[in-house]
């Protein structure tokens, strides 16, 4: 994201209307050339609709989208969306069931030399060489979600978005697909923005992670940003497990249940929720607020205890499966970040 | 998954399903022995007596109308049906109300209408003789024939075409907007392709029809084989030639009906799972007057011209002091078996469209296809089979109603069937399957996820309850008490 980079798309308070219901309510995003911009948020909070509105298939109600700098869709402007140049990869794939591979993948490219090698190309870059005569129905998932990518990609799309790409994948196949897609993305060097609801999918494909809730985008920031640095309690869930801890801010620290904690920035005096996500607490022998294990489960690569203060304060606490604390046992915990810290709401 | 190939067909079908279907099946079939029987009472002498002299030149002439007809149909009902179901068309449910009714004309009506519009002294030449206008081409033949028929039989293909449509997944075609390709191109590229199941068997409909219409020919003075059989069965005691004609239309109709097979089991095998979210309409913009004046056009020419021309001789004959018959009786017996029949009709039609689009397998295949095969017959045939079955077997039922319901069975039960497929063939097989999962046994999942699917039976329930040709000459043969298309014939002076 050097400055230098221009800007590609840019949405300004968008909104999408289905009679009453403002689905997406003044939504704005800018994405520069080249980045991967994911729009996280939960089924039904207007994100396949934004996405909808930007290839041309629902219309603006209010504001507007430009797409390298030209007006695309406003309330009086809508391009066709055959004529923005914007591809899109559908969540069911949309594969036209009575074309092969290659018919799907050149659909898009003027007839020719050039879509025939156009095609090879981009077989080979995914790894489907081979596969070019077979129809949709003879592929397996992960393959018929690369064709769909690849078809989306073959006439280089002025921008690429993706709905939901990887939800129809198991869970294995699924990380796998994610860093093909990736590359393939990279490979081709295509801005592009990814719809999900699934925290990992943005946080390991995309630039930058667009947070998205009741039809406004809260917070679009680098996926590192958005876990360590989220600007509201809403936008903190998308990043991550959250545990919130009321807490009094005096003379630059927070004091909570955990401790006096370090806040981010300055924040001014008076009380105030901090975040302290269970995996930024930090077991050790000796070393802070003495603290007894209550229960502990083990969830795969980490282990997610409750913890008991000499306070009587419960805490939820995760750390690697190879620290094996027994319940009972009695340690000592820390925070040594600096913890975002939201102002409460007024009564 | 999405793509993955949904035909189970190692899942059996319930025995009780396969006993329906071949009981229905077996039924309708009782023209064809009738058929049979007669053709094969001559010997060969009688066949070639019969085949020799003009028959060849019939049954091309047959052949050449009904390759007309599917085509003239097929541009008409495809724009039509796309238009209004997937456009911003102002008052599209008006449009596609008016593009069905043309059923209900009868094709020697439609005929008539033809004949006066643009037969020699008719309006258009009433209308073109200040101009010094003396003589139109001659309507009389084939192209006058071809223009009949097309307007009371699109709406076959308009409505499967529709029923189809409308379980179509928006999204390919979203797809391939976004690929660069505009609405009428997408439409041709990826709507069409989709649209073959349908698109054929709405074809065979048609094309069957047309072999079998009588009115139409006869008004329009066209030579085909169906107005050949009636007047072999008019013209002589001995019906023997006639049937042997029958038989010969019955094997036109196998190969049109193979034709379609091929054409379906190319496209069948990738029917898949759809994501039912109705399209978002496409804007016509300018294209809105050119497409109201297609459909005011083909409206016009089907439905407002016929019902004019109808009125026109209705208000003459008030005029001339004609007493007017009472009709209500007739009306209410029309209306009330057009719904008794209509309704066993599709009742008994489901068995065999649900075990040909859910289960597969030949065999299922072979009694569909039997299904369709009565399409061809004309109605006279038919019903003359039934006579000859009243008389022969079953003395009870000769000139009862049960004998005419069967007859609307035997002749629209195609019809049904080409209506209740093209839905079943797209819709999901996880819903069916779903209800399986949760402990409904197969006939319980068919009473209750398979036939409430409302767009198959919206669809079929429509077209068999409107009267046309077949009916007439059905319910004719089989000396019902005078019925109102029966009644309007004889006012009409035919």
């Amino acid at each position: 994201m050097s400055p230098s980079k221009r800007e590609a798309l840019c949405i300004e308070a968008l909104e999408v209307r289905y009679g009453a219901v403002r689905a997406v309510a003044g939504a704005s995003l800018s994405v520069v050339e080249g980045e991967l911009v994911a729009l996280l948020g939960p089924s039904g909070c207007g994100k396949t609709t934004l996405l909808r509105a930007i290839a041309g298939f629902e219309r603006a109600w209010a504001g507007e989208i430009r797409l390298d700098a030209a007006i695309i869709e406003s309330p009086a402007i809508s391009l066709a969306p055959h004529r923005r140049g914007i591809g899109l990869v559908f969540q069911e794939y949309a594969l036209f069931p009575h074309r092969t591979v290659e018919g799907n993948i050149a659909y898009g490219l003027p007839r020719g030399e050039y879509a025939h090698g156009r095609v090879r190309e981009l077989l080979a870059l995914a790894g489907l060489e081979g596969l070019g005569k077979r129809y949709p129905h003879q592929l397996s998932g992960g393959q018929q979600q690369r064709v769909a990518v690849l078809r989306s990609l073959a006439p280089k799309p002025r921008l690429l978005l993706l709905d939901e790409p990887f939800s129809n994948l198991d869970p294995g196949l699924r990380v796998e697909m994610r860093q093909q897609v990736a590359a393939l993305l990279r490979a081709e060097g295509v801005t592009a923005v990814l719809v999900t609801h699934d925290r990992s999918d943005a946080m390991a494909l995309a630039d930058r992670v667009a947070v998205m809730q009741a039809g406004v985008i809260l917070q679009v920031d680098t996926p590192r940003e958005l876990y360590f640095r989220p600007l509201s309690e809403a936008a903190a869930r998308f990043g991550g497990d959250v545990q919130l801890l009321a807490g009094r801010v005096r003379r630059g620290v927070v004091e909570t249940a955990l401790g006096r904690l370090r806040p981010i920035g300055t924040p001014p005096d008076g009380p105030c929720t901090a975040l302290v996500r269970p995996e930024w607490i930090v077991p050790s022998l000796d070393v802070g607020l003495p603290a007894r294990i209550v229960s502990s489960r083990l969830e795969g690569q980490q282990v997610r205890y409750r913890i008991r203060l000499n306070s009587g304060a419960e805490f939820s606490m995760t750390a690697a499966s190879g620290l094996s604390l027994a319940a009972g046992q009695a340690i000592a915990v820390s925070v040594h970040i600096d913890v975002p810290v939201f102002p409460v709401d007024p009564p | 998954m999405v793509f993955l190939r949904l035909r189970h067909r190692h899942r059996p079908a319930p025995i009780v399903l396969w006993l329906a279907a071949l009981a229905v099946v077996a039924a309708t079939q009782l023209p064809f022995w009738y058929l049979g029987r007669r053709a094969s009472e001559g010997g060969w002498a009688a066949w070639q007596e019969t085949l020799t002299g003009p028959t060849g030149e019939l049954l091309i002439n047959s052949a050449k109308l009904s390759a007309a007809v599917s085509l003239a149909c097929l541009a008409v009902a495809l724009p039509a049906a796309w238009l209004t179901l997937r456009t911003d068309l102002p008052f599209r449910h008006a449009w596609s109300v008016a593009l069905a009714l043309p059923l209900a004309i009868p094709s020697y009506v439609m005929g008539l209408t033809v004949v006066a519009a643009l037969g020699p002294k008719g309006t258009l030449q009433g209308w073109l003789e200040p101009l010094g206008v003396d003589r139109l081409p001659e309507i009389y033949g084939f192209w006058g024939a071809a223009l009949t028929l097309t307007a009371v039989s699109f709406p076959y293909l308009f409505l499967v075409l529709r029923a189809a449509l409308r379980t179509l997944d928006p999204s390919e075609e979203e797809a391939s907007q976004s690929l660069g390709r505009g609405p009428w191109r997408t439409f041709a590229a990826v709507t069409v392709p989709a649209l073959v199941p349908a698109l054929a068997a709405g074809v065979l409909l048609v094309a069957l029809y047309v072999l079998s219409d009588f009115g139409g020919v006869a008004t329009l003075k066209y030579g085909t084989f169906t107005r050949a059989i009636y007047m072999q069965y008019s013209s002589s005691f001995d019906r023997t030639g006639a049937a042997i004609l029958g038989v010969v239309l019955g094997a036109l109709a196998l190969v049109i009906l193979s034709a379609e097979l091929f054409a379906r089991s190319r496209y069948e095998a990738r029917s898949r799972a759809r994501r039912m979210s109705p399209a978002r309409p496409i804007a016509l913009g300018r294209w809105t007057w050119p497409a109201t004046a297609f459909l005011v056009v083909v409206v016009f020419i089907s439905l407002v011209l016929p019902v004019g021309v109808l009125l026109y001789w209705l208000s003459r004959g008030m005029q001339a002091g004609t007493d007017f018959p009472d009709v209500s009786g007739p009306l209410r017996n029309s209306a009330g078996m057009a719904a008794a029949g209509a309704l066993i009709t599709v009742i008994l039609a489901l068995p065999i469209a649900v075990l040909a689009a859910r289960f597969g397998g030949p065999l299922a295949r072979g009694i569909e296809q039997l299904a369709f095969a009565t399409h061809a017959l004309p109605g006279l045939v038919v019903a003359l089979a039934l006579v000859f079955f009243g008389i022969g077997y079953a003395t009870e039922f000769y000139q009862t109603r049960t004998m005419l319901l069967f007859a609307y069975v035997i002749l629209f039960l195609p019809n049904a069937l080409g209506a209740l497929r093209a839905p079943l063939l797209r819709q999901s097989h996880h819903l069916e399957e779903a209800a399986a999962g949760l402990g409904r046994r197969p006939l319980a999942v068919l009473a209750t996820v398979t036939l409430p699917l409302r767009a198959a039976r919206r669809a079929g329930r429509l077209r068999p309850c409107l009267p046309d040709d077949h009916e007439r000459a059905a319910r004719h043969a089989l000396a019902q008490p005078s019925r109102l298309p029966h009644a309007a014939r004889r006012r009409l002076g035919k």
